[in-house]
């Protein structure tokens, strides 16, 4: 190295000595052959102080440092020499041979060129590690002094031209706007330029992603690619890559993601031998604040049993068997499959019925997360049900909601309902079976038909209706009417007979008792006696006082079928009577006789009745 | 007197069979239905046929069947228990009710209270409710004819007999209206409580945030014990005790 610089020294004399007094312009490149990512070093030299220096186009180049002048003045053996050079950093923009066009100056009026200089540009090179380019150089120890001077003044014109533009901290976001509980996905990169680069890598800011449900997707490498952003090409990494499910709506913030950095720059100069010097500066990037707008879903079209599906979903159910022996187990699957929030949404749960026992469900999720596609895959629920009877049974439809996305309308799909024959096994036993009566009836398994014969009520209740109460009722009205009219009449009538004979039966009884206490008085005995007799008479045969002979009394009782054996004692007691009131009687008698009396009337009333 | 309650009767019947005409064709509808296996349309035509007749067993029987059918639990068991309200020896009922009760998603064990009224209706039940009104009017006319025959005659031993047979008319009269008015009041009246959806909330209070006792299913049934406005007390089978909305359950 150091015998090059020796002969490159030797060079630049002889060289003076050829050219003496002349005025030249040269062109002097670090390289004829690069690669594309290296930077060349492009020198104007002029041999006198020549003035309106103009620099060429660079085309196919990109200036990234420089101009830098440099001017030098030497005394060699009494003769005056002078030396100025203006120096600029590029960078091929493309592959291929490159020119390099003349830079012009003039010098005592006269205008001069330097000659054309072509660059073949190859294939990047691997950069050499930089710590030899940042070796200290003996022979340039007070160039780089002067270096280090000038270097400090140009830090501060030079930042703002080349901070923040080779390095970049962007997170991309699959949608701005977005349902609660629609996947998002969100991507951290890094764009580095070509220029630029960084030694370490710090992580000041984590996003913490409030009010989302986060899913990482792990990366099993992290490659450097190459990227383009704002139609520049960068090397680009991948920082961090998450699926979002909002929870909330609303405007919902993410943090920025910062990084604090060891970036590398290129200071814009070269060292002594024409590297392009680099820097090292700490510097913190963040990646921005996002907002996603984030919607509510519609409520007032929300399905009932909608479980918080958001996506686009296929849902199927399925039983590995339709037809078993009971306590043979069968399984019955159902699976939604689809992209969407896979992991936060709830199958339904199959309804069966008493007779199948359902056991709890086994899951199966298989869920991809992707940025391409957020979340995709299938989740599914495995429940095993085990007949416990004989008989058909049916699972009823199972339905699942889910919102679409791509629609905005919720969308419901119901499964086919299957049924299960169990073709095998012990009776169903029912709730009625318990008492005798129907287990008769269990007997006979059948469903019964309709009844197709039909009685129709119209169901009206009478009792309830208040004409029920008139038509029940109104004839007890009609009761005292006839009652009442009928006695009017019997009184127009003129009822004498009857109220006659009520007469002389009471006064029959009457006088009857009246005898009673008179036994023993002779003469007011037979008179009560007699009267009872003729009353009774009046009562029974209804004839008047005046007719009360005994042949009419013989023949009125005779017509009323009075046996002969009453009619003499009767006609005999009445003799007695009358002959007691005018003759002699003894006390024994009365009491016979009233005995005889009591006995007669007893009999003739049972007759008569007859 | 008689040709008046004939032609009272007539009057009734009259009135009835026009309306008739109309729903037999509606009824041979539903049954064609359900014969082609369209469970759906047949039930729809017995709904609409159970609304003009509420409170025919033949019609809730029908009803209840297809919904059998279509499987859903807790309108065939409402169907049929009211068919077997109204008709406690109808057998068919109790079959398919039966099957009914196999639909539920959870067996439930033990009895329910049985209203006094029930023993009553069962017992009677050979003449229906309009029936027993009938006799109690018809016996009541005989009553009073009988009387009137009584006060017109004038023999002794006619009049005893006369006068037996109209108590005993009277008795028959009173009797059957009673008997009438307890079976029609039996019919009106709710004891019963079907839950028609699944996971319905009983409650502590009749109060909407009252603490939940249970949570009931479909088909599960309850004895009515009070009722509010919009709540009902009632004993499930179990023999827990709660509130429930009313527009969770059917009430027989």
């Amino acid at each position: 190295m150091y015998a090059k610089h020796f002969i490159y020294m030797f060079l630049a004399l002889f060289t003076s000595v050829a050219t003496w007094a002349q005025f030249q312009l040269k062109t002097q490149v670090s390289s004829q052959s690069i690669g594309i990512n290296q930077v060349l070093e492009v020198r104007f030299t002029m041999t006198d102080d020549g003035d309106d220096f103009k620099r060429p186009s660079f085309e196919g180049f990109e200036v990234v440092g420089g101009p830098m002048q440099s001017v030098s003045h030497s005394w060699v053996n009494g003769k005056t020499s002078m030396e100025k050079s203006f120096s600029f950093f590029v960078q091929p923009k493309k592959k291929g041979n490159l020119v390099i066009g003349s830079a012009s100056a003039t010098f005592e009026g006269k205008q001069y060129k330097s000659q054309q200089v072509t660059i073949k540009v190859g294939d990047a090179v691997q950069e050499q590690p930089r710590q030899q380019q940042r070796r200290r150089d003996p022979f340039a120890i007070f160039d780089e002094m002067e270096e280090e001077l000038l270097r400090r003044q140009r830090q501060q014109q030079q930042l703002p031209k080349n901070m923040g533009q080779g390095i970049h901290l962007v997170a991309k976001v699959s949608k701005t706007s977005a349902y609660v509980n629609e996947p998002v996905t969100i991507e951290y990169g890094l764009y580095v330029s070509d220029q630029a680069g960084f030694n370490t890598m710090a992580v000041k800011n984590m996003p913490k992603y409030q009010n989302f449900w986060n899913h990482m997707i792990e990366q099993k490498q992290q490659n450097v690619t190459r990227a383009t952003l704002n139609g520049k090409s960068y090397r680009y990494l991948a920082l961090q890559k998450a699926v979002l499910l909002p929870q909330k709506d609303g405007t919902l913030k993410i943090d920025p993601l910062e990084l604090e950095l060891d970036e590398q720059y290129y200071t814009g100069r070269a060292d002594v031998f024409g590297m392009p010097e680099i820097g090292i500066r700490k510097k913190v990037y963040s990646s921005g604040t996002k907002t996603i707008q984030i919607k509510q879903l519609p409520l007032d079209s929300q399905p009932a049993g909608y479980t918080g599906a958001v996506g686009s979903y296929q849902f199927n159910v399925q039983a590995n068997k339709t037809s078993v022996k009971a306590n043979e187990p069968l399984e019955l699957i159902l699976t939604v499959q689809g992209k969407g929030n896979l992991d936060l949404l709830t199958l339904p749960k199959p309804v069966a019925p008493t007779a199948l026992e359902l056991y709890d469900p086994e899951k199966i999720n298989r869920v991809n997360k992707s940025i391409s596609a957020g979340m995709e895959g299938s989740k599914a629920e495995k429940y095993v049900i085990v007949p416990q009877y004989k008989g058909t049974y049916t699972i009823e439809p199972i339905t699942f909601s889910y919102f679409d996305t791509a629609s905005k309308t919720y969308k419901t799909i119901t499964s086919q309902p299957i049924t299960i024959e169990v073709t095998d096994g012990p009776e169903l036993p029912t709730n009625a079976s318990m008492n005798n009566k129907a287990e008769v009836v269990s007997d006979k398994m059948q469903m019964q038909p309709l009844n197709k014969n039909i009685e129709w009520f119209n169901g009206n209740f009478i009792t309830q209706n208040k004409s029920f109460y008139a038509w029940w009722l109104a004839p007890l009205l009609l009761l005292p009417i006839v009652f009442l009219a009928k006695n009017a009449s019997d009184k127009k009538a003129g009822d004498v007979s009857g109220n006659k004979l009520k007469a002389s039966n009471k006064l029959a009884k009457k006088y009857l008792s009246a005898a009673k206490t008179q036994i023993g008085n002779k003469e007011a005995f037979y008179e009560a006696l007699e009267r009872c007799l003729h009353n009774y008479l009046k009562a029974k045969l209804k004839i008047e006082t005046t007719e009360m002979s005994n042949d009419t009394i013989t023949e009125l009782l005779q017509n009323n079928q009075i046996n002969s054996e009453d009619i003499s004692t009767f006609i005999s007691i009445k003799t007695t009577c009358e002959m007691a009131r005018y003759a002699q009687m003894d006390i024994q008698t009365m009491q016979n006789d009233y005995d005889l009396a009591v006995q007669l009337i007893n009999s003739i009333d049972k007759q008569i009745k007859k | 007197m008689k040709q008046l309650l004939i032609l009272f009767l007539s009057f009734c019947f009259s009135l009835g069979l026009q309306a008739q005409e109309n729903n037999d064709a509606l009824f041979t509808k539903g049954i064609n239905a359900f014969n082609e296996k369209d469970y759906a349309a047949s039930t729809q035509v017995f709904e609409k046929l159970v609304k003009t007749d509420s409170l025919n067993a033949t019609l809730h029987y029908n009803l209840g069947t297809a919904y059998l059918r279509l499987q859903n639990t807790s309108l065939s068991i409402y169907h049929l228990e009211k068919a077997l309200k109204l008709q406690p020896d109808y057998e068919p009922a109790r079959i398919n009710l039966n099957f009914a009760e196999k639909l539920k998603t959870k067996v439930t064990k033990g009895n329910l209270p049985i209203p006094q009224q029930q023993m009553l209706y069962s017992v009677f039940n050979f003449l229906k409710p309009n029936a027993w009104a009938y006799l109690a009017i018809a016996s009541m006319f005989l009553t009073v004819i009988v009387l009137v025959i009584y006060r017109l005659n004038s023999n002794a031993t006619a009049k005893k007999a006369l006068f037996t047979l109209s108590i005993f008319t009277l008795v028959i009269s009173i009797g059957s209206y009673f008997i009438s008015k307890n079976q029609s009041d039996y019919l009106l009246m709710n004891n019963y409580v079907i839950v028609k959806d699944s996971d319905v909330s009983l409650m502590n209070e009749p109060r909407s945030v009252a603490k939940i006792t249970a949570t009931l299913n479909e088909g599960e049934k309850g004895f009515i014990q009070e009722e509010t406005n919009q709540w009902i007390k009632i004993q499930l089978q179990n023999d827990t005790i709660g509130w429930v909305d009313k527009k969770n359950v059917l009430q027989y």
